[in-house]
């Protein structure tokens, strides 16, 4: 009697264990750097690991503001910009993200350009004074723009010609998702960590909310952002959008936005609201989405094709396009909000 | 010692289990479509707010001489207002499902509705 | 007299923490992720106080034990959550013990105690915490109670059936 009372009780404790996987301890924590806002939430059973992850992330990514940020006086790339063309001996860390930045500029045929700061400025998009240049303001500062311009030597030596300045905000989030991720992976393997960094998300581990272990990532609609038109399921990768609703300004019934084509010293306009690239690497797929919205549909497709990129492109005419490296992980969901289905 | 089972026994056991399913109660009716809108700003909980039809509140809150309105009436949260530059807030739009948020970065506001049925863990834009 | 009771104080403040160690290698955070959340162990000592000293040298050992068991291994919440759920263990263990034999077996009373610890527990954790959420993890540490109280209360009879044997020889 007694025997069989223990064995039922015992029989359903381990079936609600077993029902207790999302029983993981979760924290959350929000903080502030490379002008962007980011999030970072943690899964583990040891609570403290969670934390001390989260926070051993957010100086990271502080530090690397430091060095990358155009804004403080004192960092890195404000010494390189400041230095008038003269070789200038920077940190290891930001040499390494030069040198990432230059090989997706060069992958993409320039059109991702670490070099379009000159453009943001004259600009001024996402402040009070944003305004449309004239002419010959851009084509005198298209001048400065090029990638080409950064002179990688060696030996964390760098030097930039022809008054080029850098501005590292199309890569570094992306490099600093990656980084973030490697921390995640030393820090134990039974930490779950998904990470939101601006428009750059990464996911380490399995999602314990989910029974496949996916973490699903929305992609977010450029007239309603707190909405998505489709979503991507992924472990182990990272999603990056990039779109012209983030910051933008209008004037005389036109939309300015922070994308800028190195080409033309105008805000990309070929015909593209916002591009998704999916990829282990958070920083290649950061620079490809700036790329890919630089080459517009018809070429950023082409370029996805012949790379293998995971792509989602949403286009002026409301449609949703996957390109075919991405379609099993690939959900749309922005009927309702009417957009077509692309694929 | 006489140690066999007695009939209080079973009382304790009961009383135990009754507990036990009365504590889970509330848990089930807060289930699947319970929403909660929770507000941090700095990384701190400043509300968290149960959202249901027929409520309606305002939540003014201010940084550097940056002021948010957010406006929670029923089941729909947005940033109503905010004299921010670049107003990426108020332009995120209202909020109905779980797993959505806004934010507005001068202020350092986060809007994020929490729920058990959200559908995705974070939207990327 | 005086001296052996309080010998056998520190005898059970020793077997108690000795239990508390036993208990903090059972991976309960696994399945409660709220940290100094235990399972209760060492109640089978108050229990057992219970019914060979008096209430005062019963608390005495329940403060002493907690107090210990937090700075060996514990941090100052976990403190809380102990204190918390193991006075309240006690006290419902000692009206419980009222009905012993005729009512109640230790078994019962053991049952009670556990569960009486876990409601403390998380009561404890609300206060900490700040957040009614932990309550969620009640229903658990309740149905756990059960078997972990029968444990106990085996455990106990058991030691006392053979400290009679030993005292009437």
């Amino acid at each position: 009697m007694k025997r069989s009372v223990m064995a039922a009780v015992l029989g359903a404790l381990l079936l609600l264990s077993s029902g207790c996987r999302a029983g993981l301890a979760s924290s959350q924590s929000d903080f502030y750097a490379m002008d962007t806002f980011m999030t970072v939430t943690a899964y583990n059973q040891d609570e403290r690991l969670a934390r001390s992850t989260q926070a051993e992330i957010e100086q990271h990514i502080n530090a690397l503001d430091q060095l990358m940020s155009r804004q403080l006086v004192a960092s890195g790339t404000a010494k390189l910009n400041g230095a008038k063309g003269a070789v200038v001996t920077v940190d290891p860390k930001l040499y390494d993200i030069l040198e990432t930045a230059v090989y997706y500029a060069g992958q993409t045929d320039g059109a991702y350009d670490p070099t379009t700061a000159p453009l943001s400025d004259l600009w001024q998009i996402g402040t009070d004074y944003a305004h449309v240049p004239t002419q010959e303001e851009i084509d005198a500062v298209r001048k400065q723009v090029g990638w080409e311009n950064i002179h990688l030597l060696g030996n964390n030596q760098v030097q930039l010609t022809n008054g080029a300045q850098v501005d590292l905000g199309g890569i570094g989030k992306g490099y600093a998702a990656n980084d973030a991720a490697a921390i995640c992976r030393t820090a134990g393997d039974t930490l779950r960590v998904l990470a939101q960094l601006g428009g750059n998300i990464i996911g380490v581990g399995e999602n314990p909310k989910s029974d496949t272990g996916e973490w699903v990532i929305g992609i977010a609609d450029p007239d309603q952002p707190s909405d998505y038109v489709a979503t991507v399921a992924i472990t182990e990768e990272s999603v990056v959008t990039s779109g012209d609703y983030e910051r933008y300004f209008e004037q005389g019934g036109k939309r300015y936005h922070h994308i800028f084509d190195p080409e033309t010293g105008y805000p990309a306009d070929k015909g593209l609201r916002a591009v998704t690239v999916v990829d282990a690497d958070s920083a290649k797929a950061d620079a490809l989405t700036t790329a890919l919205f630089v080459m517009g549909l018809e070429r950023g497709l082409e370029y996805c094709t012949a790379h293998e990129i995971k792509a989602v492109f949403i286009t002026d005419d409301r449609q949703v396009i996957p390109t075919d490296a991405v379609r099993v992980q690939y959900t749309f969901m922005g009927a309702q909000a009417g957009y077509t289905d692309g694929q | 010692m006489d140690n066999k089972w007695r009939r209080g026994d079973f009382a304790i056991c009961t009383v135990v289990l009754c507990l036990a399913i009365l504590a889970a109660v509330p848990f089930f009716f807060l289930s699947a479509d319970a929403l909660l809108c929770e507000i941090r700003q700095d990384n701190q909980v400043v509300h968290t707010i149960r959202l249901k039809e027929g409520y309606r509140d305002t939540i003014t809150l201010e940084r550097d001489g940056v002021t948010n309105v957010i406006e929670i009436e029923g089941k729909r949260v947005r940033f109503a207002q905010s004299n921010c530059p670049d107003q990426v807030c108020v332009r995120t739009g209202t909020l109905t499902r779980a797993g959505q948020m806004a934010v507005c970065l001068p202020t350092r506001v986060t809007v994020r509705i929490l729920g058990a049925d959200a559908q995705v863990d974070a939207i990327a834009g | 007299m005086k001296a052996k009771q309080i010998a056998l104080c520190g005898v059970l403040v020793a077997v108690a923490l000795v239990l508390s160690l036993v208990e903090k290698m059972i991976p309960i955070q696994a399945l409660v992720p709220v940290p100094g959340i235990k399972l209760g162990l060492a109640n089978v000592v108050t229990v057992f106080a219970l019914t060979r000293l008096s209430l005062r040298e019963t608390i005495a050992i329940v403060l002493v034990r907690v107090t210990l068991a937090s700075v060996f291994m514990g941090s100052i919440t976990g403190f809380l959550f102990s204190l918390f759920g193991s006075l309240l263990a006690m006290l419902v263990m000692k009206l419980l013990l009222s009905g012993l034999g005729s009512c109640f077996s230790l078994m019962g009373i053991s049952i009670a105690g556990a569960a009486a610890h876990n409601i403390g527990q998380i009561g404890a954790a609300v206060l900490v915490l700040e957040t009614v959420h932990v309550v969620g993890y009640l229903p658990f540490l309740l149905l756990v109670s059960i078997p972990m109280g029968l444990v106990t209360g085996m455990v106990c009879a058991a030691v006392l059936s053979h400290l009679q044997r030993i005292s009437s020889t």
